[in-house]
């Protein structure tokens, strides 16, 4: 799995971001305010940049431009966004005119520290050592962007994933399909490097507990739909389990939707799917029950459809992909949050993912007694944010204590002194 | 039949613990509370300075066994007959494991004086505690067993391990000295979860990661393998010679004393002198059973 890094400055709350995502599921604290939330969303802006535009991208995320600028920095600090997958480095200097981003902002393309490849703000060229190449059209992103969307839905689901390997000419004869005949070599070379690097960062999933439409779900159900991925409203959970239940391919999720499930609820049966014309709703069982009665999911509990949608979030990200969950504990007993968390280890040691969670929680924290380094800390005060707690303290030190502990007294993840000072 | 609280502090003790000792005591019942936090990682006693108003796990570990037996403690529920907490060595303490068991004990005497019982229902409290709660530990840590039980081990590296093991299972799996150039020399990717800079030699658990490494990262996970390893664990193996796992040894005395007889029969594994003197047998002034 390549380390990937999302970078950001002045944006919306963030100051200044450095955030390498490691494998396994890691975890995001700080104070409200501090931007837990929109640190999550930027690897899905990074996706949606690459995939369908600027414009588009910071429309769907950040419902446009209009007050993203971190106030708290000075005018002159650029708004920057970027991402990094060693040895490359791509960033790109935002600039908000008339309410919208500029067209053809200033970016860059490192390699090694070195820039390889640039465009000046306003220019509609990109220029590299010795060479000029006009690029009318999209960033630095767009010379490789359908390359990378081919290859990335090539790649095999049930396999680990390995990256291309640079050097084979057969790749790099495909790649030159997809950009123009006359472009230079080195914007070939730096269309290679932008692939290696946006590989990793093409499969992102983000949910937000608070964006979850139980009450719409309970009482009307899901559309039937053919989906393999659960809608960031979790609106189409019923058919989306009933589509895994019946697809080989995909029945290695059900079995871990349902299997996780019931070690959170010990006493969950049988689980069936009534569909009514477009309606899909799902019905269950209990083992306390007599016979087999069965009841519909809107007789369930909100802790109950909770787990479930969190489970089926993680359970839609592909093989080496990156699934966000905000505000994770939200509902969940704290029995229920420990089975979640174990779980989601499990599933994304088999599947390589990375899974972020950003909480309040002291239940989820605690989780990860073992694992200090996957705590993440936001901080007002920091100057490159987040920090990994293992950074701040020593796992000997940190080991005497409950994180939750720690966190609920501001040893970590709160205001600074002065920010709690009237 | 008794029924006997664990206390734990890992996921796989609170997973399998209880199963595996009640396949050596089928006749009673171990019941797991949810794992508390460990103790023993840094060096004992706790060194200042610390910070003021985060109570200490070690302190919420002794609190937890005080109050099994609190009178105030809901009264809906039937109390176990026994409770056995059990935490590993790990290797902060592995060098004077009697800096855990003094400082569990300092702890619990100052956190036992200050408990809000009074007079009689304080000296029940007290002789509860000396008659009906254990601490043990695990040395270096559980994982280190498996290596005294080649079934054990075959389940904690299933399908199969990717490195054989040069662990020597002669010498005592509670010293677990391993003789292992290419896991305690350099290392070919440094990123290796076990591959710390410090801390490979003595510790069965990096071990086991590193032979279960394939080129996907280490496949060993205490919560799925080392919970069905412990679970099928042998403790016959575990027990066989007399002069090694004394700790063990020391919790199998204990719950043959609390419980009667195992229904396996356990060779020289509970004969006086063979367990280790900090956890068996109990000492004149004990606030609990063994400590």
């Amino acid at each position: 799995m390549s380390p990937i890094a999302y970078r950001a400055r002045a944006l919306g709350p963030l100051r200044a971001i450095d955030w390498a995502i490691p494998p396994g599921v890691s975890v995001v604290v700080g104070p409200n305010r501090v931007g837990k939330s929109t640190l999550l969303r930027l690897p899905e802006l990074v996706m949606r940049i690459i995939t369908e535009g600027v414009h588009d991208a910071f429309k769907v995320i950040f419902e446009g431009v209009p007050h993203l600028r971190n106030l708290g920095l000075p005018p002159s600090a650029p708004m920057t966004l970027g991402v990094a997958v060693d040895p490359s480095e791509w960033e790109i200097e935002l600039t908000v005119q008339a309410g919208q981003i500029a067209e053809f902002p200033n970016e860059h393309l490192r390699v090694d520290g070195d820039a390889i490849l640039w465009r000046k703000f306003g220019s509609k060229e990109i220029e590299g050592k010795d060479c000029r190449f006009p690029l009318h059209n999209g960033l630095l992103a767009s010379l490789s962007d359908t390359f990378v969307q081919s290859v990335y839905a090539s790649l095999d689901d049930d396999t680990p994933w390995a990256p291309p390997d640079m050097s084979d000419p057969d790749l790099i004869t495909k790649l030159r399909q997809y950009m123009p005949s006359d472009a230079p070599d080195l914007v070939v070379y730096a269309a290679m490097r932008m692939t290696m690097m946006f590989l990793p960062a093409m499969s992102v999933l983000s949910f937000r507990t608070y964006h979850y439409e139980i009450n719409h779900l309970l009482r009307f159900g899901s559309l039937h739909s053919s989906a393999m991925e659960l809608q960031v409203t979790g609106e189409n959970v019923f058919p989306l389990l009933r589509n895994w239940r019946d697809k080989p391919e995909f029945e290695e999720r059900y079995e871990f939707v349902l299997a996780t499930m019931r070690e959170i609820f010990p006493h969950l049966g049988r689980v069936g799917f009534e569909q009514a014309g477009q309606t899909v709703t799902m019905k269950i069982s209990d083992r306390r029950w007599p016979g087999a009665t069965t009841i519909p999911i809107a007789r369930e509990s909100t802790g109950f459809i909770t787990a479930l949608l969190q489970i089926c979030a993680v359970a839609s990200c592909r093989r080496n992909g990156l699934v966000t969950l905000d505000e994770v504990e939200t509902s969940l007993h704290p029995r229920a949050i420990r089975v979640l968390i174990d779980a989601f280890r499990r599933w994304a040691a088999k599947h390589d993912l990375r899974i972020v969670l950003a909480t309040q929680s002291e239940t989820v924290l605690d989780q990860f007694r073992d694992e200090p380094s996957q705590v993440f800390v936001l901080e007002p005060t920091q100057e490159t944010s987040p920090k990994a707690l293992t950074d701040l303290f020593s796992p000997e030190y940190l080991s005497q204590f409950s994180l939750g502990d720690l966190f609920a007294h501001l040893e970590f993840g709160g205001d600074s002194d002065e920010e709690r000072a009237p | 039949m008794a029924r006997v609280q664990l206390i734990t502090t890992g996921v796989m003790e609170e997973r399998a613990l209880g199963k595996s000792l009640r396949r050596l005591f089928p006749d009673h019942e171990f019941v797991s509370w949810p794992r508390l936090d460990g103790f023993t990682s840094a060096r004992l006693p706790p060194a200042p300075p610390l910070p003021s108003g985060v109570r200490l796990n070690l302190d919420k570990f002794v609190a937890n066994l005080i109050g099994a037996f609190d009178p105030g403690n809901r009264r809906d529920r039937s109390r176990p007959d026994f409770v056995v907490a059990v935490e590993d060595v790990e290797l902060a303490n592995a060098d004077d494991p009697a800096r855990i068991t003094a400082s569990l004990r300092d702890a619990l005497q100052r956190r036992f004086d200050a408990w809000p019982t009074k007079d009689r229902a304080h000296d029940r409290l007290r002789e509860d505690l000396q008659r009906k709660v254990s601490f043990h530990l695990m040395a270096p840590m559980t994982e280190a067993y498996f290596f005294a039980d080649s079934r054990a081990l075959a389940r904690a590296t299933a399908p199969a391990p990717c490195r054989p093991s040069r662990f020597d299972p002669e010498t005592d799996v509670e010293t677990f000295a391993l003789d292992d150039p290419d896991y305690l020399g350099p290392p070919a990717d440094p990123s290796s979860p076990w591959c710390t800079e410090t801390g490979r030699q003595g510790h069965p658990k990096r071990y086991l990661i590193y032979l279960t490494e394939s080129s996907a990262g280490g496949r060993y996970r205490e919560s799925e393998h080392g919970a069905r390893a412990l679970e099928g664990l042998d403790w016959r193996h575990v027990a066989r010679s007399p002069d090694h796992t004394r700790f063990a040894r020391s919790l199998l005395a204990d719950l043959e004393d609390m419980l009667g007889p195992p229904s396996q029969a356990l060779p020289s594994a509970t004969a006086a002198g063979q367990t280790h003197s900090l956890t068996w047998p109990p000492p004149r002034d004990h606030l609990l059973r063994n400590l």
